[in-house]
């Protein structure tokens, strides 16, 4: 008990310097425990992303099986330079509004679109509610859809990350 | 005799159209959905203030995608389309048509005032009467905003897919004898046309017209953030005030009462 209240301490100590340092991720064991820290939840996102991708992407390692604990996916052997390419070549549409985010017209329809579908200029992607105003957002770009970033019936910001859209 | 329960005593014609002051009137006895009729006609580039009216929907659609199913010839049904100069405009319309159906709907009930639950939920002795639902779509920048209004006018049992916290209500046992669904109809549609739908935001008169109809105001509410509702800022946007007394601002989400 005594030992893992140090833990909790030792942890929270831990987090408190981590989110204060110039840090992203980190990684230490001690006793045979290890723990992973890393501060970019993007990750996860181009974790998704590489694995949606149709090819050129490092699927190297997707057996990555990560430990339960661990919150990002790819391992040791520094992945970072190779991520953020990917997603340069993807087209981003952001929510013009703040508002809440919907897939599908209505509960019981489908989704206006799926994750690997063809997309076309104009196509209705999603609807961002607000005040009751229901906003269609539109795709400006033909491609395919790689990743559904927000949750469907979630709040989303001004500006936030919707689709990522592989462009033809 | 005109009756509400015949709707019209006659269909709508271009006739009216002219005289309310409008483009285009289409008509429909039977029809899946006035919004989606309208929304087609939108993309085909029909002018703002054309309006698509229907006696019976099969496919009427409510707040948060609800299916709507009002009996035959017991609603008024209809859907107008909005171009607003800008977005900024687009998100008062919810506020702006609301108020402007509620300032119609009191002509007709002798001495009764419809009162708005935030956003534009239209309620009479306490039961929602009615609802407006707003649909926007931007082509080319261009931004055309489909208002679908519905009314219970008659009594008739309400089939919800998703029941809502509160009653509903009928306005037919204040009507005047006689009142047809087409005199509501003009009446509203004259009441829209007056509206000033410029502004980019809310007047002191709009907030005021709103504070006077506030059906939320001072009630206790457990989402979409816990609280006292304390009306509306100049964005429309519904004004909440947390237990500790801080003020938060709501954009989106579902209002639910506190029990």
């Amino acid at each position: 008990m005594a030992d893992q209240m140090i833990e909790i301490n030792y942890l929270k100590q831990l987090l408190e310097i981590f989110d204060a340092s110039t840090v992203n991720d980190l990684r230490i064991e001690r006793d045979g425990v290890e723990i992973r820290l890393s501060k970019s939840p993007r990750h996860d996102a181009i974790a998704t992303q590489v694995h949606y991708a149709p090819m050129p992407m490092p699927v190297s390692e997707p057996a990555v099986a990560a430990p339960a604990a661990s919150a990002h996916a790819a391992p040791a052997p520094a992945p970072a330079p190779a991520a953020p390419a990917p997603e340069a070549n993807y087209h981003e549409i952001r929510s013009p509004i703040v508002g809440t985010f919907y897939r599908s017209p209505s509960p019981s329809a489908p989704p206006f679109v799926e994750v690997g579908a063809h997309i076309t200029p104009g196509e209705v992607l999603c609807i961002v509610e607000a005040m009751k105003l229901m906003n269609e957002i539109e795709s400006d770009v033909a491609g395919r859809i790689v990743k559904i970033v927000a949750e469907n019936g979630q709040p989303v910001e001004y500006n936030q990350l919707l689709f990522l859209v592989e462009p033809d | 005799m005109t009756n509400p329960l015949t709707f019209f005593d006659r269909e709508p014609n271009q006739e009216d159209a002219r005289q309310w002051g409008i483009p285009r009137l289409a008509f429909f006895e039977t029809v899946d959905s006035t919004q989606t009729v309208l929304r087609t006609l939108a993309e085909e580039g029909a002018p703002a203030w054309t309006l698509v009216v229907a006696n019976h929907q099969t496919a009427g659609r409510g707040q948060h995608g609800r299916q709507w199913h009002a009996q035959p010839g017991t609603s008024l049904m209809f859907s107008l389309l909005l171009r607003p100069a800008s977005p900024e405009r687009a998100a008062l319309l919810p506020i702006r048509v609301g108020l402007g159906v509620a300032r119609a709907l009191d002509r007709f009930l002798s001495g009764r005032m419809v009162a708005l639950k935030w956003p534009n939920d239209l309620m009479l002795n306490n039961g929602k009467v009615g609802g407006v639902l707003c649909e926007a779509q931007t082509r080319s920048g261009e931004i055309a905003v489909v208002a679908g209004v519905g009314i219970n006018v008659r009594r008739f049992v309400m089939q919800l897919s998703d029941r809502d916290d509160i009653g509903v209500s009928f306005l037919e046992p204040w009507l005047a004898p006689g009142t047809a669904r087409a005199d509501l109809l003009r009446g509203i549609i004259e009441e829209l046309r007056a509206c000033n739908f410029e502004a980019v935001a809310l007047g002191p008169e709009e907030i005021e017209a709103y504070a006077r109809r506030d059906w939320l105001a001072g009630r206790e509410l457990r989402g979409p953030v816990a609280g006292i509702a304390r009306g509306i800022d100049a964005n429309g946007h519904l004004l909440m005030e947390s237990r500790s007394g801080s003020m938060h601002t709501v954009i989106a989400g579902r209002v639910e009462l506190a029990d």
